[in-house]
């Protein structure tokens, strides 16, 4: 009795002190690659970087990135896609245990954490979704739970601070914290805490998480013996070589399944009608502790897949491996194969080899003298061929859940008295679900400071595809003009606490025009000198901008004569010799952060060009009027297009003109006439531009001699130089 | 758990401890129980090598050797048991003295890295020798000889565009695993001296982002490795 309890409590004292070994999940760089694989064919969340004006370029906290010694060699850049490849390693953070090193367990090097992370990444789908449980000792809370945050959340260091509803924080506080640091920061935890998510759903494709078979190879008798089919993968992963094998592992494959769509987010895990990943690779594949087995034939004691060797296909399958030292080693295994259901496709894969018996070790290298099972190679490429590509399309089908939510925001801006009065119009494009919460409308000043502007908070319903009816409020003209945006907090559907977020795609378009009139009448001393400014150059093209061809700069140049007779007063004939000119800088701002691409591509057959008109008129006083014009090209015209200071505040941008334009930082491109095909020109980060007309308007020269008149009218001759361009812009 | 089940699973988990104890005296050398338990020692004999100019055949000196045994870590991550370093001699003479026994995991040693070889000398392309361990060779064998020992190995002449010498400048710093910052200082400071040695010559090239990222990662990697203990 007193040797049973020394063996039980001991070997309970052994699975306390090794249980952050049990855990081992695929390998970190795996997981890397399924999440860098789901980040990029998640569409939502590229939709979601763009609507909050990211790009996937942006980085954020740079100087909390993690080594790369500590990420297996991963480079964090900062990104976006990065901070989620970050997550995904680290989830498998974990303590310290020091004790551990003299049971020989070699602890990698990691980030020093309060918690075992990986004792939670368990979830035994066909017992009753439990977590890991080592001799009917629970050691960690089910790896849906503590996914989405219904079990070990909390704020303590031990609890867990990277489940969904944490993302969710983060991307609140990502999109509402005044300063830019801080939602830079608020963004890589919003990304990373998506990581560690996904983890756990990538973990649900490893047949060892969801069969309760630990895996730790650290004092093995009691946590498993090290997961032989991680560190296969892995070597996939990595381009590297797999044991005593000379030849590079194949490349992992991660694509080709279609990305799953469903709700919520626990069915990702499992759900009652099997269609969850756990679902799949817990009832299809066998795993190294739950292996069909000659003496201890249960296969973990989970009814399926059925532990009857004899009930699946066998087949003999040759294997040739060349080893470091060159040896050649070849043989023949006998593979149980087994069709493989995946229910959330509707599709079976026939013969899959998820098992083998053989006098071949598991690694193929020692031949035995009684054959034995076990999984090999074959077996793992069969499973990870099959459970990695699924691994990736459920990860991106939770991302594309996570940022479902789609509004959009329609916004004018209009100078209002001494304030600014801006005009919002809110729509719900999100398919077939409602918002109901609150939605609020932040700006940044020029240091990047977001501030909530004042009445612009409602409590809102909008139903799918529905629009708001114009929200107004008044902005002082301290206001920054963009980036704005509007975030709402609420209910999408059913799931509560939801964060959705738009950046309104204010756009303004300006002309600051010059009208310059020069008049040397033939009676008048000092001569008419007239010049005027457009005000207020900007008017809101929102809606309209993009469609309607921009009549990009113009300028011209009148020379005319009015000749008088006045008969009532027999007096002398009388001529005006006048100069007339017109000039202007069209402008372009749209605030950093609206969704509009950088290449402005200008089309094709630009119109304009330099033109000289001639115009002749006689008027009759009271009888008739009459005269001639002629018009004849002169010359092509061209127009660069320029960048210009951003202004800083609302009073600034509408308080430009011609006379006080906004500076010019440099020249993003020139569009001619001339130019047979589109003209694409690379914005970079211009948010504000002009056109300005390269080509000016020649002199029309002198006057014909005075037009011949009628005794009882007066004539008016004119030659006009125009030069425009104009051209339809397209942003790609 | 009942008392019955309880009973049957003792008496299970000492049958298994004494058929595994049985079972590894295959590993010869090693403390049968080692890796079921404390872990297993491995040790490696010292050995010479050579290395010679691939175009002339004349030794190369000054070279920066590194000798890696990788050692497998829980969660599939490697990293050295231990790392050694020497410096040519004008005959292109490498001489590695022997090691151990040093206390690593229960898994092993890992074929053809036990060990790997990194050889770094500027004008050169990096070369990377694997260890061709014979099939015979346990894992956990407690000695692991370096099997090309006495050898000659040739240094191609490499002068390349910038983007060339930073990738073979990157197979130069980072050869394998990383060694844990807990790692023997003997261990750390051939890495540090490597990486020191590499980051001469990335000093020399045009200073762009990743050449400066580059940079800054190595900064970062000596620091950690002469303070030791996680950041």
């Amino acid at each position: 009795m007193i040797v049973r309890h020394w063996i039980a409590s001991g070997s309970l004292t052994i699975v306390l002190l090794a249980c952050p070994a049990n855990g081992s999940a695929y390998d970190v760089r795996t997981h890397g690659e399924i999440t860098r694989a789901a980040f990029e064919r998640s569409q939502r969340v590229a939709d979601y970087l763009t609507a909050v004006g990211l790009k996937s370029t942006d980085t954020f906290a740079l100087g909390e990135v993690t080594t790369s010694r500590l990420l297996a060699d991963f480079e964090n850049t900062g990104t976006a896609r990065d901070w989620m490849i970050e997550g995904a390693i680290r989830e498998d953070d974990l303590k310290s245990h020091p004790g551990l090193d003299t049971l020989g367990c070699e602890f990698p090097e990691h980030v020093p954490s309060p918690i075992d992370r990986s004792l939670n990444h368990f979830f035994d789908v066909q017992r009753g979704g439990r977590g890991l449980t080592v001799l009917g000792v629970t050691l960690g809370v089910p790896a849906p739970d503590w996914a989405l945050g219904r079990q070990g959340r909390g704020p303590d260091p031990d609890q867990n601070q990277f489940s969904l509803p944490d993302a969710r924080d983060y991307q609140l506080r990502s999109l509402i914290a005044a300063a830019r640091d801080e939602r830079g920061r608020n963004t890589a935890l919003l990304f990373r805490a998506l990581g560690q998510v996904v983890h756990l759903l990538e973990d649900s494709a490893a047949p060892q998480h969801t069969r309760n078979d630990p895996h730790a190879g650290c004092v093995e008798v009691i946590t498993g013996q090290h997961s032989w089919f991680e560190e296969y993968v892995e070597t996939r992963a990595l381009n590297a070589r797999f044991r005593r094998r000379g030849a590079i592992s194949p490349p992992l494959i991660v694509e080709g399944y279609e990305i799953v769509a469903t709700r919520p987010y626990q069915d990702f895990f499992a759900t009652a009608s099997r269609q969850g990943l756990a679902d799949l690779s817990s009832r299809n594949f066998l795993s190294a502790g739950t292996n069909f087995s000659l003496l201890f034939g249960t296969c973990g004691g989970l009814p399926e897949p059925v532990c009857e060797p004899a009930t699946y296909g066998q087949e003999p399958r040759s294997f040739s491996i060349r080893t470091v030292d060159g040896a050649l080693v070849e043989g023949t295994v006998t593979v149980y194969t087994r069709d493989v259901v995946d229910l959330m496709a509707g599709t079976s894969i026939p013969r899959v080899p998820v098992s083998s018996r053989s006098v071949w070790d598991q690694h193929l290298e020692q031949r035995g003298l009684f054959p034995i099972f076990t999984m090999n190679t074959i077996n793992y490429d069969a499973a990870a061929d099959i459970l990695l590509p699924r691994a990736a399309g459920y990860a991106a089908g939770l991302l594309d859940a996570f940022f479902r939510g789609r509004l959009e925001a329609g916004i004018s801006v209009t100078p209002n008295g001494n304030g600014y009065l801006a005009t919002l119009q809110l729509t719900n494009r999100t398919p077939g679900e409602t918002m109901t919460g609150t939605f609020t409308v932040y700006a940044d000043d020029q240091d990047g400071v977001r501030t909530e502007l004042p009445g612009a908070r409602w409590n809102l319903t909008l139903p799918p595809d529905t629009s708001t009816s114009q929200l107004t409020f008044v902005v002082p003209g301290t206001t920054s003009p963009g980036p704005w945006i509007v975030a709402f907090q609420g209910t999408l559907g059913t799931e509560a606490g939801v964060i959705v977020a738009a950046q309104p795609s204010a756009v303004y378009v300006g002309r600051l025009a010059r009208d310059y009139f020069y008049s040397e009448r033939t009676w008048s001393n000092p001569p008419l000198v007239y010049e005027d400014d457009q005000d207020p150059p900007f008017e809101d093209l929102t809606f309209f901008w993009t469609r309607t061809p921009w009549v990009a700069a113009w300028e011209t140049v009148t020379r005319w004569r009015l000749d008088f007779l006045e008969y009532s007063s027999f007096g002398p004939e009388r001529t005006d010799y006048a100069v007339r000119a017109e000039d202007s800088f069209m402008v372009f701002y749209t605030p950093p952060g609206g969704a509009i691409s950088r290449v402005l591509e200008l089309s094709a057959g630009a119109g304009g060009g330099c033109y000289e008109r001639s115009r002749l008129e006689f008027s009759v006083y009271y009888y008739r009027q009459f005269g001639w014009e002629t018009s004849a090209p002169v010359s092509s015209a061209a127009a660069e297009i320029v960048e210009l200071e951003p202004p800083p505040d609302l009073a600034t941008l509408f308080g430009y003109s011609h006379a006080a334009p906004p500076r010019v930082l440099g020249t993003l491109g020139r569009i001619s006439t001339e130019q047979a095909g589109p003209t694409l020109i690379d914005l970079g980060e211009a948010r504000f531009f002009g056109v300005r007309l390269l080509t000016r308007p020649g002199d029309p020269g002198p006057l014909l001699p005075p037009a011949p008149y009628y005794p009882s009218g007066d004539s008016y001759y004119s030659v006009t130089v125009s030069c425009a361009v104009s051209a339809t812009p397209r942003f790609r | 758990m009942p008392r019955r089940r309880r009973a049957r699973f003792g008496w299970t988990a000492l049958t298994g401890i004494v058929v595994l104890v049985a079972a590894a005296g295959a590993h010869g050398q090693q403390d049968p129980l080692c890796p079921y338990f404390a872990g297993c020692e491995f040790e490696a004999p010292g050995f010479t090598i050579r290395v010679v100019d691939e175009r002339t055949g004349e030794p190369v000196s000054d070279a920066h050797v590194m000798a890696i045994w990788i050692v497998y870590g829980m969660y599939g991550r490697k990293g050295p048991i231990m790392t050694l370093e020497a410096v040519s001699g004008s005959d292109g003479t490498v001489t590695f003295p022997a090691w151990g026994p040093l206390r690593g995991g229960s898994t092993g040693l890992e074929p053809g890295h036990d060990p790997a070889i990194s050889v770094f000398k500027p004008g050169y392309r990096t070369l990377f020798v694997i260890n061709p361990t014979p099939l015979s060779q346990e894992l956990l064998a407690r000695v692991h000889p370096f099997h090309r020992a006495g050898q000659a190995f040739a240094l191609v002449p490499f002068q390349g565009p910038a983007a060339e010498t930073i990738a073979e400048l990157r197979k130069a710093a980072y050869p394998l695993s990383y060694p844990s910052s807990r790692a023997p200082q003997v261990v750390r400071d051939a890495y540090v001296h490597r990486y020191r040695r590499v980051r001469v010559e990335l000093e020399r090239l045009p200073r762009d982002t990743e050449v400066s990222r580059f940079l800054r990662r190595l900064d970062e990697e000596i620091q950690a490795y002469r303070t030791g203990g996680d950041r």
